[in-house]
Formats: structure tokens, C-alpha cells, sequence
């Protein structure tokens, strides 16, 4: 199972699984971030928060939280510059 | 009177459609008991005035932060005639995420879709007759931005109340063969039989099921006795469910009413947000550009702050100048009163232009930027990245950085973040130290300064540290934030937030400065044969205590003085040594050893900055006890840190 703060910038992703309490599942959901959305990736430095475009929210989210988040990978787009 | 909500998620655009209908009428006070804002204006309806009530943003009815606990407790105990959802057009899957739970409270709603125009931009389509269907309530799109529709809105609101008829038609439309739906259903059922619970039955159960400490509480208080049966009823009927399900349940059918009534185009075009982001979240251009606008911020107060200050200055000192005679009632007014109240005046238009430009960034979405740049270094200090701005606006004037601290997630991290502001040190250590500075150290003062600056952010991280390490271990996960879309915030928004928090600290530091003013002036005028009354007496007493660090009699009771307010120290320390015949700093350049100096003022920059902050935190943690631990904290830090450097200095015989 890959997880978020592994994908790199670019890559399109599908959220397969969240591992974590009733608190977070909440703070995720009221965001859009639930089991079955797709999100994309806009930033990853590996070191600090990551920057995710869901729909059209841009939502920053802690490392911690994105290491908890299984993810399936949908389109990878990272090598490509953006538009 | 008729009452009606509005209610929606965080950057929905509510203030606008708020604004329009209440016009000039809003006032922005606060909700008792929490530092929440609260937001509430007037409507003709009928020859008659409802009122209008904007609740703070919330994602959803499940409280995490105060400002959602604050609404939903509105929902159901002030239960408003009429509830207008403002659901974010661009956001709308997770808009309908909380209407949902908001059409479970049975009060009557009209759903905005709001910011018509980003849809037509971005060639969304919406499918408002089913919509309306699906969710068996009235549904109308608009735009803030335009004007769109608005005054249909307006329109349709007299409507309803001149009509009065039902708008909560339906139940939301579920397959019958959903699992959940039975159990919520049942739930629902056995809660509406006790008839306790008005057209709130299915909210309560949604909640319930959810396992919502507060609501249990609630229906246990509500249903007292019959709690129990009520319970016992239901696990009969139900099966096994768990909470986390119901979130991913009621998500679901959000998103099935999403896909089935809206449909987008598959690409998108560059928004005026990505070209902004692209620079301000830019790996190697985002800290230059947070640097220089945090700069520009600095110039503005300061640059405007001076200007607005300077003529306050003049206007009291005119007052203070007809003020007749040297007698105990002139001085009492002219020094005490006028003093004191003046040393708050003074500092108003630097704290109206800080809190201008805080909201600003606020409103503009450029506050959640700084959070994040922010963040990953706050964490190296055991803080959060929205930590950050309270911290920074602690160089300006602690008052302010207090009440900044609201916007904070979690109840640990505004704790931590208020408990750290106090050493900061603010502007008005600034003048005490520089002169002092000036005096004992000649042309290396710049240096000294500025070392003791950093001796107290020290001291500030190292204390976030400790905090963090044990009463305040952060429990929460991390950060979860939106990055809104840029854009201009409305003027008017602007002023109103600023001067209503301008007048919080108003009120809060000048009654608490006007009280102590008058005190302090009284107990240095008594007894008279004593030159600086009573005070130097006290000082007298305490002074053994401060002996070991090579304070003297003047030094102590201006700590004392200082505790008030910081530009005491100066004005004391003038009276208590008698300095009449030549200026304080020369007087401090012939009789104080360097060292001893330094000590002094390593003191002043680590204890409590002053009473206003302490009766601020006291406001803003609604807490004696954490109040008392900051006040008691920051004296023996200061005590401690300042004998470092007294062992220190014996050590090297300076």
C-alpha cells in the first residue's frame, strides 16, 4: 500500500484507505478527503507539509496525517512542468 | 422577533450575502463565554425587524473548534424561523457534506449556491430543479460578487415568512435497502416517539450513531430517565455499526446528489489563485515574498501608527496642559488618570492598524500561505505554523498577539502559543532598554540590545518547548487547512472586525490601566513625607528578595511599577533617584555599574510585560489557573535567567 507522503508532486491519486481515529476521519471528511476521492499532489518537499488539490480546494496537510492516508496512484504526472 | 441563521463552511462567501441583506444595520461583538465573533444585523420583513444572525464557518455539525460549537449550540437551543445555508458553488460536494446535517435539525432552510460567477467561468453546470428535488427544500443560485439573484433571495425570504409554509418538505431521498438508513431510521423513530425532541429527532440520532459525546450529554439531559429504555429500545432493533461509518454514509449521499445535479467540464483553466500560489508558494521565491510583505506590514503600522499616535499625543497633552493647580486632585487627574488612560490611547492606532492588516491577510487567503510556509519550522519549536502570526505581532504589543491567538485549532496550541507571547518582547520594553542601554553602554548599546532580544526569544521557544514537552502535549494530529482562493476583501469587513477588536482591547486594558492608574498614583502620593509614597515603602520590603541580583531600592519598586505598565520603569526609576537636576541617563552613566545594568534589564524583558496582558490572558483562557501558572512562570524565569548571568558576571569579575 503506497501512502501519500510518498507520491511526489503531479501524481493524481485515489484515497484508499485512512488509518486513524474518529477526530481525523472527521477533519478529513469535512475537507472532501474521504475513502474513494481523487486528489492531486501539488507539492511534496518530503519534509514538510504537503499541498493536495481536492477538487477545488487546495488543502496543505501535516506529514504525519498524509502517512496515515493509503493511497492508490491514478495518473502520474510528476515529471511534467505544469501548464 | 423573527430570527434566521445563516449558516455555511469557512470562505463561503456568507459575509457578502450577510452584508446585503443587513446593510448598515450589523453590529460584530462577541459570543459570551468564548472569543468567538458574532456577527448579527437587521432586516425589514413586513413592517417589522428580523433579526439576522451570521454563524461562524463550519465544516460540519460535529464540533472540533469553538466556532463550530458555538453555531451548532445556536441550532439547537436558539432555533432560528428560517435557516439560509450559503454553500460554496466550487466546494459544493462538501457544502451539501453539511447541509445534509443541517436538514436533519428540521429547521426550515432555503440553500444559496453561492459564486454563480467561478461556476459559469469554469463551465459547471448545475441541476437546480433536482436539486431541489433531492433535497426537498427551496434551492437558489447566486453570486455575491455580481449581485446576481440577491434581491430573489431577498424576496424569497419575505416570502416565507409572509407565507409560512413548509419548506422542509421531504426527508432526503435514500434507497430503502441502505443498511445505515434502517438503523439511523430506527433510531429516529424511537427519539420521535418520546416527543421530546421536536423535528430534531433525526439530527440527534445521526449524531448519536455518530457518537458525539456532547449530543449524548444533551439527550441524556434531555430525556433524563427515559435515557436509558430509550437506549435499550433502540439496540434491539439495530445492528452493529460503526462511527467512522457514518461519516463515509452521509458523505456518500453528498456525493451522490453531487454527481447526480452537477456536471463539470474535464479540464480546467489556470485560476488567478494557481498564478499567485505559483509565486507565493514557489519552493525558492515563497520566504523572500512572506519576508517583504511581512516588512511592508512593519512600515504601514509603524509609518501610520506614528502619524495617528503623534496626534493623540498632542491632543492629550493639550488636555493634561488645562488641567490647573499641583494639588493631590489636579495630579491624581492630570498624572494619574490622563497618564495612565494615555498610555492605552497612545498605543490604539498601532493596535487598530495591526489587527487591520491581520484581517486582511486573513480575508485575502494569504494567512493560510504564511501558516503553511510557516509550519515546518514552527514544528522544530514544537509549535504550529499558525502560531506564527500571534508570535510575530508579540514584538508589537502583547494585547493584540493574545487575542490573535483565537484563530488557533486546538485549545493546546493556543495555550502553548498565548503562554510563549509574554516573552516576546514588545514595543514597549523598547524605550526602557534603549535608554538604558544608551546609558550604561555607550556606542556597543545597538549589540547589547539586540543580545538581550535574543535572550528573551530564547527564553520564549525554550518555554513553547517545555510546555509542549508536559502539561500541553499536543494531541492533535496535525495540520488539516484549507488554502482559500486569493481574493480582495471587502473594506467594510475590514474595519468593522478592526475596531471591534480595537475596542475589546480598549475596554479590557484601559478600565484594568484606568483602575491600577489611579491606585498606583494614590499609593506613590501616600504618605506624602515619603518621596514616592507607600510604593517606595513596599519596595523596601521586597527589596531583600532582589538584593542576590544587585537590584536597589529604585530598581525594585520599578519592577513593581513596571508590572503596570513597562514605560513606568523610566518615569519611576527618575522620580525614586531623585534625578531632578539632570537627566535620567546621565544620572544612570555616573552611578550604575554596567553589569549590574545588564542584569536589570534582562529582568524587565523576561517577567510579565504588563497587567493588560494578564488580564487579556485571563480573557482569552478563561482560566484562573493557566493565568496564575504564565504570571508566576514569568517571574521565576526572569529571577532565574537573571542570576545566570549575575553568577555569570561575579564569575568574571565584572
Amino acid at each position: 500500500m503506497k501512502y501519500l507522503s510518498e507520491l511526489k508532486s503531479g501524481i493524481t491519486f485515489k484515497v484508499e484507505q485512512i488509518e486513524g481515529g474518529y477526530n481525523m476521519h472527521m477533519r478529513l471528511a469535512d475537507l472532501g478527503l474521504i475513502k474513494g476521492e481523487q486528489a492531486k499532489v501539488l507539492s511534496n518537499d518530503k519534509k514538510g507539509p504537503l499541498l493536495i488539490m481536492l477538487r477545488h480546494t487546495r488543502i496543505a496537510l501535516g506529514r504525519h496525517m498524509a502517512q496515515k492516508i493509503g493511497v492508490s496512484v491514478i495518473e502520474d504526472n510528476s515529471n511534467c512542468r505544469p501548464a | 422577533m423573527k430570527t434566521i441563521a445563516i449558516v455555511g463552511q469557512p470562505n463561503c462567501g456568507k459575509s457578502t450575502i450577510f452584508n446585503f441583506l443587513t446593510g448598515m444595520s450589523q453590529t460584530v461583538g462577541n459570543w459570551p463565554g468564548v472569543t468567538v465573533e458574532k456577527k448579527t444585523g437587521k432586516m425589514e420583513i413586513s413592517n417589522e425587524n428580523a433579526e439576522i444572525i451570521d454563524l461562524p464557518g463550519v465544516y460540519s455539525l460535529s464540533p472540533i473548534s469553538n466556532d463550530e460549537k458555538v453555531t451548532r449550540d445556536f441550532l439547537l437551543d436558539n432555533t432560528p424561523d428560517l435557516m439560509i445555508n450559503v454553500v460554496e458553488g466550487p466546494t459544493m460536494e462538501r457544502g451539501l457534506f453539511l447541509t445534509l446535517q443541517l436538514l436533519m435539525t428540521g429547521i426550515p432552510t432555503i440553500v444559496v449556491i453561492n459564486m454563480q460567477d467561478v461556476l459559469k467561468k469554469h463551465f459547471i453546470e448545475v441541476d437546480i430543479e433536482r436539486i431541489k428535488y433531492l433535497l426537498g427544500c427551496k434551492v437558489i443560485v447566486v453570486s455575491g460578487r455580481t449581485g446576481m439573484n440577491l434581491e430573489y433571495l431577498k424576496s424569497e425570504i419575505k416570502q416565507f415568512f409572509s407565507e409560512d409554509f413548509v419548506l422542509r418538505g421531504k426527508h432526503i431521498p435514500i434507497p430503502h435497502n441502505d443498511r445505515f438508513y434502517s438503523i439511523l431510521n430506527s433510531l429516529s423513530s424511537v427519539l420521535a416517539t418520546t416527543g421530546k425532541f421536536g423535528k430534531m429527532s433525526s439530527f440527534y440520532a445521526l449524531k448519536l450513531l455518530e457518537g458525539n459525546e456532547d449530543i449524548e450529554q444533551r439527550a441524556k439531559s434531555i430525556l433524563e430517565n427515559e435515557y436509558n429504555t430509550v437506549l435499550n429500545n433502540f439496540q434491539s432493533h439495530s445492528k452493529e455499526h460503526k462511527s467512522i461509518e457514518v461519516i463515509d454514509w452521509l458523505y456518500g449521499i453528498a456525493r451522490g446528489i453531487y454527481g447526480d445535479t452537477v456536471k463539470e467540464p474535464s479540464t480546467q483553466r489556470i485560476s488567478r489563485t494557481e498564478a499567485l500560489d505559483f509565486f507565493l508558494l514557489n519552493r525558492i521565491a515563497a520566504l523572500p515574498a512572506f519576508l517583504l510583505t511581512m516588512l511592508f506590514l512593519f512600515f504601514l503600522t509603524y509609518y501610520f501608527g506614528n502619524m495617528l499616535s503623534h496626534m493623540l499625543g498632542l491632543g492629550i497633552s493639550a488636555i493634561v496642559s488645562l488641567i490647573p493647580g499641583n494639588g493631590f486632585v489636579s495630579m491624581l487627574i492630570s498624572d494619574g488618570i490622563i497618564g495612565g488612560v494615555g498610555n492605552v490611547l497612545i498605543l490604539l492606532p498601532y493596535i487598530f492598524i495591526m489587527f487591520l492588516l491581520i484581517q486582511f491577510l486573513e480575508d485575502s487567503g494569504y494567512m493560510a500561505r504564511i501558516a503553511f510556509i510557516m509550519d515546518r519550522f514552527m514544528h522544530s519549536l514544537g509549535l504550529h505554523g499558525r502560531s506564527f502570526i500571534p508570535l510575530i505581532m508579540g514584538f508589537g504589543c502583547s494585547v493584540p498577539a493574545v487575542m490573535a491567538a483565537r484563530t488557533l485549532d486546538t485549545p493546546q496550541n493556543r495555550l502553548k502559543t498565548i503562554l510563549m507571547i509574554p516573552f516576546i518582547p514588545c514595543s514597549a520594553r523598547l524605550p526602557v532598554i534603549v535608554l538604558i542601554s544608551s546609558a550604561i553602554f555607550g556606542r556597543s548599546a545597538p549589540f547589547m540590545i539586540f543580545f538581550l532580544y535574543v535572550i528573551s526569544i530564547i527564553t520564549a521557544i525554550i518555554s513553547g518547548l517545555i510546555f509542549s514537552k508536559t502539561a500541553l502535549k499536543d494531541k492533535s494530529e496535525g495540520m488539516i487547512m484549507e488554502l482559500p482562493d486569493y481574493r480582495l476583501p471587502q473594506l467594510k469587513n475590514l474595519f468593522m472586525r478592526a475596531w471591534s477588536q480595537s475596542k475589546e482591547y480598549l475596554v479590557k486594558a484601559g478600565t484594568i490601566i484606568f483602575a491600577i492608574s489611579i491606585i498606583l498614583f494614590v499609593l506613590s502620593y501616600f504618605p506624602t513625607d515619603v518621596e514616592g509614597g507607600f510604593i517606595h515603602i513596599a519596595g523596601k520590603y521586597i527589596r531583600p528578595f532582589f538584593k542576590p541580583l544587585g537590584f536597589d531600592i529604585p530598581m525594585t519598586v520599578s519592577l513593581i511599577t513596571g508590572f503596570f505598565a513597562k514605560e513606568s520603569i523610566i518615569s519611576t526609576l527618575s522620580v525614586l533617584y531623585q534625578t531632578s537636576a539632570m537627566p535620567l541617563s546621565d544620572y544612570l552613566t555616573l552611578h550604575w555599574n554596567a553589569g549590574a545594568g545588564f542584569i536589570f534589564m534582562v529582568f524587565v524583558m523576561i517577567y510579565i510585560p504588563c497587567i493588560a496582558t494578564v488580564a487579556v490572558i485571563r480573557k482569552e483562557t478563561n482560566s484562573n489557573k493557566w493565568t496564575l501558572i504564565s504570571v508566576v512562570y514569568s517571574l521565576l524565569a526572569a529571577y532565574a535567567i537573571s542570576m545566570i548571568f549575575r553568577v555569570l558576571l561575579l564569575l568574571l569579575h565584572v
